[in-house]
Parts: C-alpha cells; sequence; structure tokens
C-alpha cells in the first residue's frame, strides 16, 4: 500500500536552494513539505572533511565521476543541508561584471546589481558571513607571504560562520542549513521528510500533481500530491528527476570547476588542523583560477601526497610541516547528464580540455612559486607525488598537467537548467519551468554560467530574489 | 529501482584484501603488526565501492577480479602471491596502458591510504 501525503508546495532538496527556498516559503504562510533523499544529522554528528562524514553525508561516499578523456571525481553532499554541511563554507559575492554579463547574455529580467544587492546583503546577515576574529592558521600565512613576495594580490575569504563573544579563530560554529534554514523552516511549522527519494514527478499537460518516490529505510513507496513544486536537488539530481518526468529535456549545459590537490613540505610546522581549511587565497588571477590551500589532517595528506613519494612513511611521521593545497579553473566545457536504461542512475559526461589542463599546470605552477617564496622545501608533483625542490622543476608544469594519473575532482557543479529568456534556457528570468505551471527549478542548476569562486553564496542570493518574485505573485511581500 | 552491489563485492573480499595489503605495506615498515588496521581498511574500502554509483561499482568490482585473475599465468590468484610480488603486479597497472587500469590503482593507493591513516589515528601504530 502506498503512503499518500498532501502539501500546498513540494520543495525537493535541502541544499542551500531547497533549504532556502523551504524556509521563505513557509514564513509567508505556505504549507511545504520539503523531502530530502539523505539523513537529517546536525553539524556535530560527524566530524568535519573525516571518513565518517564522507559515509555519512556525502553522495555515494565522495566516490561519484564523471566521465571523460579525464573522469572528475565528483563531491556532492546528500543530507539535510546538502553541499553546505560539508563545504568550506566560504561565501564569496560574484564580480560585478559577471552578474551584468549574465543579465545581458541570458536575458535575464530584473537582474540589474541594485536589484541583486538586497538579496546578497540578506544572505551574508543570515548566514553571518565573517572573517575570522584572531588570525589565520600557518597554511594561510604561507600563501599569503608567497602571494606577496610575487607581487600577487591575495586575501582572506569570509565564511559562513559564527563567532560568540571571545572566542578565537580555532572556533565558532559552521553556519550551514542545518543550522540556520532548516531550523527556521521547522520552526514555523514546514514539514521535513528526510531519508525519501522522489522519483519523478507526474505531470500532464504541462501541470506537476505529485511526486512518485519511496522512503529508503523501509522501502515504502510514497506520493505527495501538490499544487506547486520546486526542484532544488542540485546540478546533477535535478535534470535527471526533470528527466525521468519526462517533463523537459535538460542537463545538456552542466559547468564544474575542475580542481587539483597537491601538497608541500616545509622546514617547520605550517600545519594545524584546528585551523580547518585555510581562507587565504591568492586572488591574482580570479576568476578564471583560485590558488588556495585545503584540508590537512595527517589522513588528507596521505591522501593526496602520491604514493611514489621518496620515504613516504617518515614524512607523514611529521605531517605538521606539510600541508595540502589546490587550484581551481574555470572550464569553458559544458557536460551532460543521462540517464542510465534501468540503473536509473546519472551518467555524468565532461570534457575536461588540454586548456583546462593547462590551465590547472599554470596553477600548480603559480602556487608552487608562490610556496616557495614562503620558505616552501619541497612541492609534490600532483599526479606522481615526485618531490620538486625548488621553482626551476615547476617548469614543465607551466605547459600543462599531464593526463595520466591527474586526479581531478570538483565540489562545484552548476548551470545544468540554465535561466533567462534566451530560447535556449529551460527556466524563465524566474526559475519557471519554461512550458509548465508550476514547476520552479531553485539551486545551483540555475546559474546561467561558472561563477568561478564558491557558488553557494551566488546560490543563495539568486535563490531569494526567485522566492521574492513567486510570492510576490502571490501575497504582498515585503522584503 | 534501488540497486545494491552489496553482496557481490563480499564476495571479493580475499581478493580486496590482498591489493589492500599491498597499499599498507606502503605505509608502515611493520605491517605484520597491522592485521586488524588491515582488516578494518579492507571492509571500509569494500563499503566505499559498494556505495558507489552501480554502474561505477560494477566496474570496479570487474576490475578487481581481473586484476585478481591476470597473476594466473603464474600459477596462482593474485591474491595469493607474496606480497612483493602483488606489489609488483599492482605496479604494473598503475603504469597499464588503458585509463581504468590505472584509474582502479589510483582508487586503492589513494584511498587505501586516507582510510589506514583514518583508522589508525589516535592508536600507537
Amino acid at each position: 500500500m502506498s503512503e499518500r501525503l498532501f502539501t500546498d508546495v513540494l520543495v525537493i532538496g535541502s541544499g542551500p536552494g531547497g533549504a532556502t527556498t523551504a524556509a521563505m516559503l513557509v514564513e509567508n504562510g505556505f504549507e511545504v513539505t520539503l523531502v530530502e533523499e539523505g539523513k537529517h544529522l546536525s553539524v556535530d554528528d560527524t566530524t568535519s572533511y573525516s571518513l565518517d562524514e564522507m559515509g555519512k553525508k556525502y553522495r555515494s561516499g565522495g566516490l561519484n565521476s564523471s566521465f571523460g578523456a579525464t573522469n572528475v571525481t565528483m563531491i556532492e553532499g546528500r543530507c539535510v543541508g546538502g553541499g553546505s554541511e560539508v563545504n568550506a563554507a566560504l561565501y564569496h559575492r560574484p564580480q560585478e561584471s559577471l552578474l551584468d554579463s549574465w543579465r545581458r547574455e541570458f536575458k535575464i529580467d530584473g537582474f540589474e546589481l541594485s536589484d541583486l544587492e538586497p538579496f546578497f546583503e540578506r544572505v551574508e546577515k543570515d548566514m553571518s558571513v565573517s572573517k575570522r576574529p584572531s588570525g589565520v592558521g600557518g597554511a594561510s600565512i604561507a600563501i599569503r607571504e608567497g602571494a606577496d613576495k610575487r607581487g600577487w594580490s591575495s586575501g582572506e575569504i569570509e565564511r559562513f560562520w559564527k563567532y560568540e563573544e571571545g572566542e578565537d579563530s580555532t572556533e565558532g560554529r559552521r553556519q550551514s542549513m542545518t543550522e540556520t534554514m532548516i531550523p527556521r523552516f521547522l520552526k514555523k511549522g514546514g514539514r521535513l521528510l528526510s531519508g525519501v527519494r522522489l522519483q519523478r514527478l507526474k505531470c500532464r499537460d504541462g501541470v506537476a500533481k505529485s511526486a512518485i518516490g519511496c522512503r529508503l529505510d523501509s522501502g515504502q513507496k510514497l506520493s505527495i500530491d501538490f499544487n506547486v513544486v520546486f526542484v532544488c536537488c542540485g546540478a546533477i539530481q535535478t535534470p535527471l528527476l526533470l528527466g525521468r518526468s519526462g517533463v523537459r529535456p535538460v542537463g545538456d549545459t552542466l559547468q564544474m570547476h575542475p580542481m587539483i590537490r597537491f601538497a608541500a613540505r616545509f622546514p617547520t610546522e605550517v600545519n594545524d588542523p584546528k585551523y580547518g581549511v585555510p581562507v587565504v587565497q591568492i586572488d591574482e588571477f580570479k576568476p578564471e583560477m583560485t590558488l588556495g590551500g585545503s584540508y590537512s589532517s595527517l589522513p588528507h595528506l596521505a591522501l593526496w601526497l602520491g604514493h611514489s613519494v621518496p620515504d613516504r612513511e617518515k614524512k607523514l611521521e611529521s605531517w605538521r610541516q606539510m600541508a595540502v593545497f589546490y587550484v581551481a579553473v574555470v572550464s569553458k566545457g559544458h557536460g551532460s547528464i543521462r540517464r542510465l536504461p534501468i540503473l536509473g542512475e546519472p551518467l555524468v559526461r565532461f570534457p575536461v580540455s588540454d586548456a583546462d589542463m593547462g590551465a590547472l599546470g599554470l596553477g600548480v605552477k603559480r602556487m608552487g612559486e608562490a610556496l616557495f617564496e614562503a620558505g616552501a622545501s619541497e612541492i609534490y608533483h600532483p599526479n606522481t607525488g615526485a618531490p620538486i625542490a625548488d621553482p626551476s622543476g615547476l617548469a614543465e608544469l607551466g605547459g600543462g598537467l599531464p593526463r595520466s594519473g591527474a586526479a581531478v575532482s570538483t565540489i562545484h557543479l552548476f548551470s545544468s537548467c540554465q535561466m533567462g529568456e534566451r530560447d535556449d534556457c529551460p527556466l524563465d528570468s524566474w526559475g519557471a519551468l519554461k512550458g509548465t505551471a508550476n514547476i520552479y527549478v531553485n539551486d545551483s542548476s540555475v546559474l546561467p554560467t561558472s561563477p568561478g569562486v564558491n557558488p553557494q553564496g551566488t546560490i543563495m542570493a539568486i535563490v531569494r530574489r526567485n522566492v521574492a518574485h513567486f510570492l510576490e505573485g502571490r501575497i504582498s511581500y515585503k522584503r | 529501482m534501488i540497486f545494491s552491489i552489496d553482496g557481490l563485492v563480499e564476495s571479493h573480499l580475499e581478493a580486496i584484501r590482498g591489493i589492500t595489503e599491498v597499499v599498507i605495506s606502503r605505509e608502515t615498515s611493520s605491517p605484520e603488526d597491522q592485521l586488524e588496521l588491515v582488516e578494518e581498511t579492507t571492509r571500509e574500502l569494500m563499503a566505499r565501492i559498494a556505495a558507489m554509483p552501480p554502474h561505477l561499482g560494477f566496474g570496479m568490482v570487474a576490475l578487481v577480479r581481473i586484476f585478481e585473475t591476470s597473476a594466473i599465468a603464474s600459477g596462482a590468484v593474485a591474491s595469493n602471491l607474496t606480497l612483493v610480488n602483488r606489489s609488483i603486479l599492482l605496479a604494473r597497472w598503475r603504469r597499464a596502458p588503458l585509463g581504468p587500469a590505472r584509474d582502479f590503482v589510483t582508487f586503492f593507493d589513494k584511498m587505501g591510504a586516507f582510510v589506514y591513516y583514518s583508522k589508525s589515528e589516535g592508536r600507537d601504530v
């Protein structure tokens, strides 16, 4: 016997897009059901960036991959709060010129900078966007020092992080969705269903009536009838759900920030994991290229150091003298998302181009140069782990990163269901799926192109804007 | 429909343990003292393979099976080779011309090390 529920508004997916959408709607008097495939866990239920967290909060344990000439490991959250629970919580506003180009090229109505400003401000306030109150860790200091010596601009990145009076930089609390929007949603009487996978929408003549799925723990089939649905499942799952629903083929415009990580060694200790992810980045080459630091506990160093490093065991004994760094680039490629027959899972293809590999190699060279300036004694080749003892050894990387052995990954996926009035955009300027009456998309999928920086702040601001527009059409709504 | 490949992965326990032993032997000079950690790491890697999307998980299990039988000409499956010979076999796969073979080794190299150090943190290893 199938379980049957009714709700006025159904929101599918509880990441930054879905949780924000659900909280805004319920706070404006709508009856809302928020459905999440993953579990409802708090920030404290797992240690950040740990093996345990990968198992409990990441989709496929963090081991999903796109296919292409170079495969890309795709890291996505799969828990209440989605990516906000597992990312570095870094906040960026996108460059104004980028927002303006989105408005012009994709013909997005109501997308002037002055239109967007209040929504960014609201995100910054709601999410306690802030810098660390007292100092940064050793890896951040090395990045800043190296950039200064190279004459490159760098800066401390703000985070979604809340500090109580008197707390120092190693304390405070991540402001993920389970700390912010989800409690607000629940407090106003929203209904949250976790561990529920909705497979498809039942639609007729452009009107969606219900969502069909099951409870993952019991296998109990579930049907939810609704008046309006917001699909907020992320850049991979949103097109997949719409495809399974037979509404409209989408998903051929997937974009991502390919990233490569590598380790560096210093003569003194630079690594104190209690500082978390280094917050200083080299700004000089943004938005096309971001150079920064990664979380660098002993297991992470073992992961990224490379198998062929001489005296690997000995080097890992002094792991506090090492840290992991990364290069993320804007790719011009467009990936596709297809549903595999029978399995129903997404097959993601993404063309990491020679230009992308070139940019990644150049990024490693640049970051390596900065780290040597900051006193690094060895950089480890990202593909092989071979030690590089001086800047001259980086020259070859400037010509590009070899594909063989390159462990390319991404934590930023977007643009698989773009918004705009342009004919090729499946969504209108406000996230409504064209040709349908009551289906909206409101997550990273809607971004027209790569923002070049951590996209969560941009997604949340645009999501707020789209919901505000939805509300204006239905009730008297004050920003 | 939701697929599970837990049973399929479980049936390759010996082969995966054999690869895990090679990975851990690189991380410590006394792998013979690490039997418990080898077992825990093996089980965790199996869980990770089972959690992969089915099309990737099936592929990984297929590669485990191919790796296991690739030494058959020498009279034994890979997991029955000596640790040294298994290491040589894995190194050969690491340099293989076929991308999936290299990706297979990269998975064990990287995830094996990550899991091993995650499990051994806080212990006297």
